[in-house]
């Protein structure tokens, strides 16, 4: 066996190893994937909403919020506006009596959130997006985890909000995948980001240690770092659902990604006293190495079939060229398949199994022709995708982008 | 302040069954193996069968029947080759998907070189006058030669255009079979590739052009013969 050809062993092992892990993990706590401790009391909830030219969508959310099952005393919403330059704090104004308005220049996200943080007096404090919709029931789905002993953040499950276009069916999956999935990390003691949309926090938790970081590109993410150093634990619904939007288009979409992507290379480097750290536990020993491991797996595949794929579109231009266009059927027989191909199948067996059980935790109506085409499409550009994401991520960071 | 530990048990179980799996997977691919190497036996068997069955029907119609003398001689020249270039697919198909070494496949793959070039004596040994048409190239190549799959993209293109009256013998020089070395030294191959056509050697990357020259030339003189001592 050539070099490639044990890399490619290893990788395989790598992820098998990881899908394994986590179906071990959800085998062994099956029962509690979907229960949501109920409250024995309903704390003082307010709710924190940043907007930055949010026109379109800050009503529905500032609605969902004043829609909330659950005791109306007890939820206080502080919009943020951002320095917009379109009509936002008009339609924040609109519910200027339910609702306090901080309206200010623009500073960015967490600065906008961080001075909110100030004022709020509440028991439990949450962010929520402005394009996002909570349902009903999702604070009252949340609140029980936090009278857990050490629970200082509750993360949502989130989904995406009527895709549309190619590049939001695209993630619409993905989306779907990870609200198993961070169940899932939950359970194992080691999520690593606190979603805008809709995460909970112990207010006096938040406080302490400082709020939000306003320095990164991702301050759900590197919010996690300082939580987990001062020894909270993150818990999640996977019944909270919360519906945000994704980019429309490509374009937009590679944006977010190449942010989120550089956010985590950032944080990674700064905390990185969390790297193989047995006081950090399963979060510094496995999550978070395994989640460089596994970007640089993907680029790799993803290089290498790039690379196999260029030659042989090369080679076959070279001999048309010189040959002439040739149609011979190419033969296909047993004889071609090989060790590496059985891999595949187990893999994909095993991907399969996954994507089920994310479909069934996250209680989606797959009855929809749309919907299966869209488990299609995700399976065949998703990886291609994600490659690209972290490609451009990558260029970003060399080039010394701080874009948003 | 909450204690964090490692859930040690989560990460040992996963790797257990990965282990498990993995021992599967590679008991799947030894049965896979095995599969292919019988179906390359049977495929070699069968074409050894088939050629012995031809040259020994030759043979009968040489020494028995009292008819024409090239009508026994036909009886080799029209032998079908495709199952010969097909098997030879079949082969590369089997190396190329090959992760680990295995011995039998050297052992067929002589078998298989063996059989070619029996096939190519049986071939030559035809007399030019009866219906030999056909232009036999041997073509000795390896493994570590770099201008080799661009030569064999070149013969095979030819053998398709050219389709009965051009055969290639294809010799991979990588196997030390006695065979191969006697024609090797035969024909004072050093370089690869070498190809011989009709007893003209080409050493080196031969092109399409100079190939094709060649073949017309050797086409044109077989007709003149033919049609000068006209059909027997």
């Amino acid at each position: 066996m050539q070099l490639i050809e044990w890399i490619y062993l290893g990788i395989f092992g790598v992820m098998l190893y990881s899908t394994v892990l986590w179906l071990i993990v959800y085998l062994d706590n099956r029962e509690d994937v979907h229960k949501d401790p109920e409250p024995s009391y309903f704390p003082g909830v307010t709710f924190l909403v940043p907007a930055y030219n949010e026109e379109d969508y800050i009503a529905g959310t500032l609605e969902s919020l004043l829609e909330q099952n659950y005791p109306s005393e007890k939820i206080e919403i502080i919009a943020i506006n951002d320095g917009s330059e379109d009509n936002t704090l008009e339609e924040m104004k609109k519910y200027e009596d339910r609702i306090e308005i901080i309206d200010k220049e623009n500073s960015g996200k967490s600065n906008s959130m961080n001075q909110a943080l100030e004022r709020v007096d509440t028991e439990v404090v949450a962010c929520m997006d402005a394009d996002s919709r909570p349902e009903k029931d999702f604070l009252k789905k949340m609140v029980g985890y936090l009278e857990e002993d050490g629970v200082k953040g509750v993360t949502p499950a989130m989904m995406i909000e009527d895709p549309e276009t190619t590049a939001q069916r695209v993630v619409w999956f993905e989306y779907v995948y990870n609200l198993f999935l961070r169940k899932l990390f939950s359970i194992f003691d080691s999520q690593f980001v606190m979603p805008g949309p809709g995460s909970l926090y112990e207010t006096k938790h938040l406080k302490e240690i400082g709020g939000w970081d306003e320095d990164t590109l991702t301050e759900d993410m590197e919010v996690v770092f300082r939580m987990m150093e001062a020894g909270a634990k993150i818990r999640n619904s996977t019944n909270a659902k919360v519906k945000t939007h994704s980019p429309p288009d490509f374009r937009g979409l590679l944006r977010q990604r190449s942010r989120w992507y550089r956010g985590n290379l950032n944080n990674a480097f700064r905390y990185r006293n969390v790297f193989l750290n047995p006081k950090f536990g399963n979060f510094g020993m496995v999550v978070i190495p395994f989640n460089l491991v596994w970007a640089a797996l993907v680029m790799f595949i993803f290089g290498h079939f790039f690379y196999r794929l260029s030659t042989s579109l090369f080679d076959m231009a070279a001999s048309i060229w010189q040959y002439g266009l040739q149609f011979s059927m190419p033969m296909i027989s047993v004889q071609s398949l090989s060790l590496f191909h059985l891999f595949n199948v187990a893999l994909a067996a095993l991907g399969v199994f996954m994507l089920y059980m994310s479909i069934s935790v996250s209680e989606i109506d797959l009855g929809e022709r749309a919907r299966k085409l869209d488990v299609v499409f995700f399976l065949i550009m998703y990886a291609f995708l994600y490659s690209v994401f972290w490609i451009k991520a990558l260029a970003d960071k060399f080039r010394g982008s701080k874009a948003w | 302040m909450v204690e964090r530990k490692v859930e040690w048990k989560y990460l040992i179980a996963a790797l257990l069954v990965t282990s498990v799996l993995f021992v599967g997977i590679f008991m799947v691919g030894t049965e896979l193996s095995q599969y292919k190497i019988q179906d390359l036996q049977s495929e070699i068997s069968n074409l050894q069968i088939e050629q012995q069955s031809t040259v020994l029907t030759y043979l009968l119609a040489e020494n028995m029947e009292t008819g024409s003398r090239c009508a026994a001689q036909s009886i080799l020249a029209e032998q079908n080759m495709d199952d010969l270039y097909e098997v030879r697919k079949k082969l590369e198909q089997h190396r190329n998907s090959r992760k680990i070494e295995d011995p039998r496949y050297r052992n067929l793959k002589s078998r298989y070189i063996l059989t070619l070039i029996e096939n190519y004596l049986r071939r030559q040994s035809l007399e030019s006058d009866c219906t030999n048409q056909t232009v036999e190239v041997l073509y000795f190549h390896r493994d570590s030669c770099d201008s080799c799959s661009g030569q064999g993209r070149v013969l095979t293109d030819l053998r398709h255009e050219y389709s009965d009256r051009l055969l290639v013998y294809p010799i991979d020089s990588d196997y030390s079979l006695e065979p191969v070395r006697f024609l090797e030294k035969y024909y004072g191959v050093q370089r690869f590739p070498t190809i011989v056509m009709e007893g003209e050697k080409f050493e080196g990357y031969t092109s399409r052009k100079r190939l094709e020259e060649r073949l017309k030339n050797l086409f044109r003189s077989r007709n003149s013969t033919l049609n000068s001592t006209g059909s027997r």
